[in-house]
């Protein structure tokens, strides 16, 4: 047994040393152990001093950092934004891959060129929270960020996607109901702004539709300026900065509070309309189908959202629509509604807000894999168990993507039936 | 904050004293920080230590890496520079010898007790954190170190005597 103590007296001798304390400092408590333990401590900090030199370990490091950054990079693209491996680890992991993907590099370009809605999108609004909180450079940083936001709707537009974010700039065109702001045009609902002029810096929330549309939802705040129009001198704007970091949450993670009563209520419900009507629900992979791609084998044209590919690849509606026969058909119980889906949504988290099992809600909408959902695609769900009665927009919508017009929901109500043409459109959103 | 810069250093000294050749020790870092990224795509990613994580998965595909070459690997001859903590230029030379002959003595000992070396002085994992790297019990890590440095202690008591003969 005076083996075991020493043992455990070494042990905590070692625990000691790691603290910084030094071997003399162990020894003095156990004295009588003193003349075994100095050699044995002396050998173990010895072994601390073992390690490869720095300039390997270095020249090591970028080079791996590479060859990871290459592997990432031919990895089938994550298929669609919100599968978020199993909740407990979803946000963890989330922020790993962000980190991670920081400091890969490669990575880090994927996300910036992915777009609101996109898988990787929440880690480039992560990766700037990361960098505005360690930047030397705030306000730089923040402009530059602000930018971004410019480009996305730009882009948004240009691929005709639904989407919302907010960004700041000066307002150069005020007519009538369309303004300009940051150089994009966009529509102002009646009773907004009044007050803004020409020249103002404003920072606006908008919502970009699949018409390829810019709509101000909400101006968050406004900015007389009224000497020259100098496109956002990010300096001298301190007050206005400080919420940047909200911002980003806001736009990809806000489980949605209902949108501002605008004059447009409907434009959201309907996914594009550029959708590729339809295809066999079969998972097979086939190379043929992704014509731009390099080697990677996706499932692509499924549906528009390919985040990673997007640039090369949203455009491709090559296929032949070809009807399948035998598809589930989601229908839509008894005061259920529907439910678009936002970033950071689960099933099982919708699932469990509404009191419902998650069986439930993949058997009402067909859907076979529990982790796959999509930012943007409709589901059937119960009326949330805090909310009361009132039936939202969305009320008689068909959920998957293939509603075809971006108005169907007026009805809002009852006797709103288009579910007829759909049958295998929203399929679409299910197979995997 | 970055977890490839934080990590990547002691991943590789990890495997680096596992492994004498060096090229062989990059690819297995690479292996390690591949099933990194490819865990995160998938479902078993890390959800608590990180760090033990990567030490797990390092130490794995060192025991496949040795499984598979069978053969010891080759050692490298190039001279190691220790990390000094001192300038003292007169000792640096015979500390520069210690540290290579412990080196040396360290890859005599059995793989498991060359690791719990490195990961308890060199990496300064915890007593926990070490067992759940190794799979094993703290006390067993616990005589498993104490066997280790005094095995470790012993071999390098013989190889002094040694060179006092020659």
């Amino acid at each position: 047994m005076i083996e075991k103590e020493l043992v455990n007296i070494f042990d905590e001798c070692v625990d000691r040393l790691a603290a910084g304390q030094t071997i003399e400092d162990c020894l003095r408590q156990y004295p009588q152990h003193a003349t075994q333990l100095r050699p044995m401590l002396e050998v173990g900090l010895l072994t601390r001093r073992v390690v490869p030199p720095t300039a390997e370990v270095i020249a090591a490091q970028d080079r791996v950092r590479q060859r990871v950054e290459t592997v990432v990079q031919t990895m089938p693209p994550q298929r669609q934004p919100v599968r978020l491996f199993t909740q407990r680890i979803a946000t963890l992991a989330a922020s790993l891959v962000l980190v991670f993907l920081i400091a890969v590099g490669g990575g880090a370009t994927l996300a910036q060129d992915s777009l609101p809605g996109d898988f990787l999108y929440g880690m480039k609004l992560l990766t700037e929270n990361v960098r505005l909180a360690v930047a030397p450079d705030v306000f730089g940083l923040t402009a530059e960020f602000n930018q971004r936001r410019v480009d996305e709707t730009r882009q948004l537009i240009t691929f005709k996607r639904q989407a919302e974010l907010e960004f700041e700039g000066s307002v150069s065109v005020i007519d009538a109901n369309t303004w300009e702001i940051a150089g994009l045009p966009m529509s102002v609902p009646a009773g907004l702004g009044a007050q803004v002029q020409t020249g103002d810096k404003v920072r606006v929330r908008v919502e970009t539709t699949t018409n390829g549309e810019i709509h101000i939802v909400e101006i968050v705040e406004t900015e007389h300026l009224a000497p020259p129009a100098t496109p956002m001198p990010p300096p001298t704007v301190v007050p206005s900065h400080t919420p940047t970091a909200t911002l980003t949450v806001t736009s990809s993670h806000t489980p949605a509070p209902t949108e501002t009563p605008s004059s447009t209520p409907t434009a959201t419900l309907t996914v594009t309309s550029s959708h590729t009507p339809s295809h066999t629900p079969t998972p097979t992979e086939t190379p043929s189908n992704t014509p731009t791609v390099t080697a990677t084998t996706t499932k692509t044209p499924t549906s528009t959202r390919t985040p990673i590919l997007l640039v090369t690849n949203t455009f491709a509606p090559s296929q032949t629509p070809s009807p399948t026969p035998d598809v589930c058909v989601p229908q839509r119980p008894d005061r259920w509604q529907t439910y678009r889906i936002q970033a950071g949504d689960t099933l099982s988290g919708l699932a469990a807000s509404r009191g419902v099992l998650l069986s439930r809600v993949m058997a009402v909408n067909c859907l076979v894999d529990a982790g796959f959902i999509v930012v943007g695609q409709e589901l059937f769900l119960p009326i949330p168990l805090a909310t009361a009665l009132p039936p939202s927009s969305g009320d008689n919508g068909q959920p998957g993507n293939g509603s075809d017009n971006s108005n169907n929901n007026s009805g809002n109500g009852n006797s709103n039936d288009n579910g007829n043409d759909n049958d295998d459109d929203h399929k679409n959103d299910n197979d995997d | 904050m970055r977890i490839y810069e934080a990590y990547f250093p002691p991943i590789y000294q990890f495997i680096r004293l596992r492994v004498g050749d060096p090229h062989a020790a990059e690819d297995l870092a690479s292996d390690v920080f591949v099933k990194f990224v490819t865990a995160l795509r998938g479902k078993n990613a890390p959800d608590h230590s990180l760090r033990g994580w990567l030490f797990r998965v390092a130490r794995n595909t060192i025991a496949d890496y040795y499984g598979k070459e069978k053969q010891v690997a080759t050692e490298t001859l190039e001279e190691w520079v220790p990390a000094l903590d001192d300038d003292n230029p007169e000792s640096q030379f015979m500390r520069t010898l210690d540290i290579e002959r412990a080196r040396q003595a360290m890859r005599m000992l059995a793989a498991e007790q060359q690791e719990v070396l490195i990961l308890r002085f060199g990496q300064l994992l915890s007593l926990q954190e070490t067992a759940d790297v190794m799979n094993k019990t703290v006390s067993a890590v616990k005589s498993l170190q104490f066997r280790a440095v005094d095995t470790l202690r012993r071999i390098l008591g013989e190889m002094q005597l040694e060179n006092q003969h020659d």
